[in-house]
């Protein structure tokens, strides 16, 4: 343990300016793209999300402030009671909404109120359950090739967490936090032969799933020919596609696409991509994928020079629990995975989201600063 | 204990080349969208977001051949709704979708529910009523309900009511061409319609920073036609009567045609109706049976059996006929009509007793010359196929097919049965005898002007199809044609002062397997003077009742219809003119038509009945909009001259309306007179003559209203007065 605390260097500014320049795009777009459809009806103010999303960086600073001054020992120690604390709210709110159905409307109560602010518990396992993960394998890092003692263990917590955080609704994010945890164990030494028989398991009951449930095969139909459910199943994707087609090189200049004039869903959050591509054209939509990848390529090899083990997971969880939320959302923005409702990292409006997406950012910072070179 | 540090440089290698792999596919994806489909994504985001709106063009007027306007496009209030706006207005303006449909409802007399679901519906654009009350259109502009707007619409108005009606057709409430010239001259009458182009959001809300683009529409083009509307009125006044009279006839047409130019006079046929209120006739009624329908013509077409004859010279004046009451070709006999044979007469004789045997005798002397000679003239003469009028639907009537050219069927084809043809055929082939031989495309418009009536567009000149037989062979007949009505069947055709030469009919109308017992076409076909024929003239009576002859019942209003027509022309008689009238007949007095528009209607009833003129009306109003005929007219004394009506009423809350009257024309002082004697007033605008006004002619305006004149000296005037 005290190796951790031997010595300090300087955090990865390199990461961090990354990170408030992508923030900073991010602003503007969710003021371009929401100030059209924000002076109606609920909202009746053009700058309400501009005001909302600078607000919530605020909190998001805070956090990543906070999450980079904690020493990194206490991650370690405090890992399985914050899971806790976790699991207990999601099954708290999984719960809350099962009783109270008739009451709440679908997918309302993944919010908690919390100091004034909305709150979205299914967020917070994006860092809890890298947390608990990291701490297990670290300490145990002969188990992980068993599959009884090692990998069936670590799958079934994975699991849990991920059902319960489907109950409220959130099924992308479920998918999120659980290929994150996988991609640690797949670190941690996993054998590539029982993600095999995952993968296949996997696939068998997405197979399944599909079978029983015609409207699916629709929805697949959809993303492989999204032009002939145009006015249906395929109105997202080819809303999305039309507004990033109409960005050429540089675009339709910034506040002036038409997407958001109530075509293209979700604009501000799970499409913000297709307006950007939009009115920032493709050096636009270049630069900000290149941030990303920067962002990433840091992270990773922060996570290859961390001190020990645990950061070294931890690390792990981090990034790719940011790189699979944003390629997803980049995927169904272009159209080449199905619509699935997920923001991008840093860019899309959303308290939560961007609070959560910081805070990890503060936890590579911190553990950045541990890089023994 | 340590925590003991695992490598994972490998394991991470993997995972960055899988991530730069799939951003290298996002990359392929964007430049794919954005670079190769592009223009495709960007035009069809453009048509998803742009909405137009479309500005209907007017329709052209359609003139008489004197600029007396016979259909024209006035514009209409409709009332239409801005969906988006209302529900708009509900949120910000507290002006709530229910009341606006509930004042809607009131003043349209609609249904509450109906007006405000359409009101509150999804769609961007919806007419809630269509051409709706001029007053009624103003009581919801002074409402000035938000989302709710009052288009100006054009919508067609035939002044003249019935008048032509089934050579105007009408159209419909798009404007469209239905029947009649309304249907064949839709390319120069329809115009362009403009349009109004904007960007709309996703919820049909118009962006308030985006302009709207307006494409002007281009209003139709003005179609003159060779009908006058005098002599239109002549021939419905006749038909009028004759369907009123204690025998009616099943119906009945006339056409008049100048024979030079092959133009139509007029063209009327039976059962009126009024294309204004087309849809409240069956539709049996709009049809054109002059132009549509083929009928058996009868004697009428020996003057073309005669006409082949002298053309071919198998007979001439001197040549003689025995009639002993019947014909024998082959193994029929035919009859002629009288119940007494003919005996020995002379080629005019047999023209004048339209004698059967006479003339299937000529037409076996044609036959002897040259066998099929006799169809190759009557196929010459444009029988058994459509004459080219512009015209919608024309039939062809129909020929003996060649197979079935035995010697009875000639025969019989020599005195017109066994053969069917158009009215409009039968006279453009009679215009060819009246005209030195030429067989002409018969003409419905003179000539197209552009919308402002400033330039010529089209105008029809003559179209001689070919020359059938020669000048010397038509003037020879039409000397023989005089016979008929100084000693012959036509007697009762005959005008004092005018050599008229023409032909009687009486067919039997064909059914399956033979001829309809006591079913007949009386017709009579006329042309005057007929040294040089000015006008041509055919009455087709079908189906008469009591006498059924077309000396009795269609030469009576052959005379009646062409002399008004002649007098009206200004086609003087002639002193020796063998017009085989007794010197003992009675005369009949002339009047001259006043002229009463303008003038209140009992003033115009008194000034009328003081020359002796009867009084027909059209319209509720106490002022005479316009008259026919028009004045100066000379008609014979006791006709009746139709008034068209609008002016002053007074409705139910004491409200006055005046229907503005035409000014343009009308000096200063006349047309200051005119509006303070109806009770509106004028605010002019330049000196001279009217010649422009607003509200236009025919507006209804409460009483009081200001009319906006502009004056313009004399020399300035270039629109006619009519």
């Amino acid at each position: 343990m005290a190796q951790v605390r031997r010595r300090k260097s300087s955090p990865d500014w390199w990461l961090l300016l990354a990170v408030l320049l992508l923030i900073a795009i991010g602003i503007i777009m969710v003021f371009s793209s929401s100030q059209y459809f924000a002076q109606y009806d609920p909202y009746d103010d053009a700058y309400y999300f501009l005001k909302a999303q600078l607000s919530n960086a605020a909190v998001g600073l805070v956090l990543m402030a906070i999450a980079y001054k904690v020493n990194v020992y206490l991650y370690r120690k405090l890992s399985y009671t914050a899971y806790l604390v976790e699991l207990a709210l999601l099954v708290f709110l999984a719960a809350a909404i099962k009783l109270g159905a008739a009451e709440e409307a679908g997918g309302a109560s993944r919010w908690l109120e919390l100091f004034g602010m909305n709150f979205q518990p299914s967020e917070l396992a994006k860092i809890a359950l890298p947390m608990a993960l990291a701490k297990w394998l670290s300490g145990h890092l002969t188990l992980v090739t068993d599959l009884k003692r090692g990998f069936l263990p670590c799958m079934a917590l994975i699991a849990l967490t991920a059902v319960l955080i489907y109950a409220q609704n959130s099924l992308s994010v479920a998918f999120v936090v659980a290929a994150a945890s996988c991609v640690m164990l797949f670190c941690a030494g996993c054998r590539v032969s029982h993600f095999a028989v995952l993968i296949g398991i996997g696939a068998a009951g997405v197979t399944g799933a599909i079978a029983l449930q015609p409207w699916r095969m629709e929805r697949i139909f959809a993303w492989l020919d999204p032009w002939a459910y145009a006015q249906g199943d395929g109105w997202q994707t080819t809303q999305s596609l039309m507004a990033i087609g109409s960005g050429g090189l540089t675009g339709v200049g910034l506040g002036s696409g038409g997407s958001k004039w109530y075509y293209l869903p979700e604009r501000h959050t799970d499409f913000i991509f297709s307006v950007l591509c939009e009115e920032m054209g493709f050096i636009g939509a270049l630069f900000v994928l290149l941030l990303i990848v920067f962002i990433l390529w840091r992270g990773i090899m922060i996570a290859v020079k961390a001190p020990n083990t645990y950061t070294s997971l931890l690390a792990i969880g981090m990034v790719s629990s940011l790189g699979i939320q944003s390629m997803l959302n980049l995927g169904v923005c272009t159209g080449l995975l199905p619509v699935t409702g997920v923001t991008l990292p840093f860019v899309s409006y959303g308290g939560t989201s961007l609070v959560v997406s910081m805070t990890m950012i503060g936890i590579l910072l911190n553990i950045s600063r541990h890089i023994d070179t | 204990m340590a925590a003991p540090k695992i490598n994972m440089r490998r394991k991470m290698a993997v995972i960055l080349a899988l991530i730069l792999l799939f951003f290298a596919a996002i990359v392929v994806k964007l430049f794919i969208l954005q670079f190769i489909q592009g223009n495709t994504l960007q035009q069809r985001a453009e048509e998803t977001r742009t909405r137009q709106q479309t500005v209907s063009a007017a329709r052209g007027t359609i003139y008489d051949v004197n600029g007396n306007k016979l259909a024209i496009s006035i514009t209409a209030d409709s009332i239409a709704a801005r969906p988006a706006v209302v529900k708009e207005a509900e949120k910000e303006n507290n002006q709530p979708a229910s009341e606006t449909a509930r004042v809607l409802a009131e003043l349209l007399g609609g249904d509450e529910v109906d007006i405000y679901e359409k009101i509150t519906s999804d769609s961007s654009f919806v007419w809630i009523e269509r051409k709706v009350d001029f007053e009624v259109a103003e009581m919801i502009q002074f409402e000035n309900l938000p989302g709710i707007t009052v288009v100006e619409e054009t919508q067609r108005f035939y002044p003249r009511t019935t008048l032509a009606a089934h050579v105007l057709g009408f159209a419909g409430v798009d404007n469209q061409g239905l029947e009649g010239v309304e249907l064949s001259l839709e390319n120069w009458l329809q115009g362009t319609d403009g349009s109004i182009v904007g960007k709309y959001d996703g919820e049909e809300r118009p962006l308030p920073q985006e302009e709207e683009t307006y494409i002007p529409p281009e209003d139709g083009n003005n179609v003159y036609l060779t009908i006058d509307e005098n002599i239109q009125y002549f021939c419905e006044r006749e038909l009028l009567a004759l369907m009123e009279s204690e025998t009616p006839p099943k119906q009945a047409g006339i056409i008049i045609m100048r024979p030079d130019t092959c133009e139509i006079l007029a063209m009327a046929c039976t059962d009126p109706f009024d294309p204004n209120d087309y849809q409240a006739y069956d539709s049996s009624t709009w049809r054109n049976f002059l132009v549509s329908d083929a009928y058996e013509p009868g004697s009428t077409f020996k003057i073309i059996t005669a006409a082949v004859a002298l053309e071919e010279g198998t007979i001439d004046e001197s040549s003689t006929f025995y009639d002993p009451g019947y014909i024998s070709v082959a193994d029929a006999q035919i009859h002629c009509w009288a119940s007494v044979a003919h005996g020995s007469q002379t080629l005019a004789e047999a023209v004048g007793n339209s004698c059967n045997p006479a003339f299937v005798a000529i037409e076996q002397s044609i036959e002897a010359k040259e066998s099929g000679l006799f169809y190759k003239y009557i196929e010459a003469f444009g029988f058994g196929q459509t004459t080219g009028i512009a015209l919608n639907g024309e039939a062809t009537g129909l020929l003996q097919s060649e197979s079935a050219r035995g010697p009875v069927e000639m025969a019989t084809t020599a005195i017109g049965q066994g053969i069917s043809v158009t009215p409009l055929q039968m006279i453009t082939a009679a215009c060819a005898v009246a005209n030195g031989g030429y067989l002409m495309q018969p003409q419905i418009v003179s000539k197209v002007m552009d919308s402002e009536d400033q330039t010529v567009i089209y105008e029809q000149e003559p179209v001689v199809v070919r020359q059938v037989i020669s000048e010397d062979t038509a003037a020879r007949l039409r000397a023989l044609l005089v016979n008929v009505v100084t000693d012959g069947g036509g007697a009762n055709a005959a005008i004092e002062g005018y050599t008229i030469g023409g032909k009687t009919g009486t067919a039997q109308k064909p059914e399956a397997g033979g001829y309809a017992d006591g079913k007949y076409v009386a017709s009579f076909i006329g042309m005057v003077p007929i040294e040089d024929p000015e006008l041509v003239c055919l009455v087709v009576v079908d189906e008469p009742s009591g006498v059924y002859y077309g000396s009795q019942v269609a030469a009576p209003v052959f005379k009646a219809v062409v002399s008004d027509t002649l007098r009206y022309l200004g086609i003087a008689p002639s002193a020796d003119a063998d017009d085989g009238i007794e010197a003992d007949d009675t005369e009949s007095i002339q009047v001259q038509v006043p002229n009463v528009v303008n003038l209140d209607l009992e003033s115009a009833v008194a000034m009328l009945e003081s020359v002796g003129l009867e009084v027909s009306l059209e319209g509720d109003g106490q002022l005479v909009t316009s008259q026919v005929p028009s004045s100066l007219t000379f008609v014979e004394s006791g006709s009746t001259v139709q008034l068209y009506t609008g002016g002053v009423t007074t409705n139910d809350a004491g409200i006055t309306y005046v229907t503005v009257p035409r000014l343009t024309g009308k000096r200063f002082a006349e047309a200051a007179n005119l509006l303070s004697a109806m009770g509106l007033s004028m605010s002019p605008q330049g000196s001279g003559i009217a010649y422009s006004q607003s509200p236009a002619a025919g507006s209804v305006v409460e009483s009081g209203a200001i009319i906006t004149v502009q004056f313009q000296e004399e020399s300035q005037v270039i629109q006619g007065v009519d």
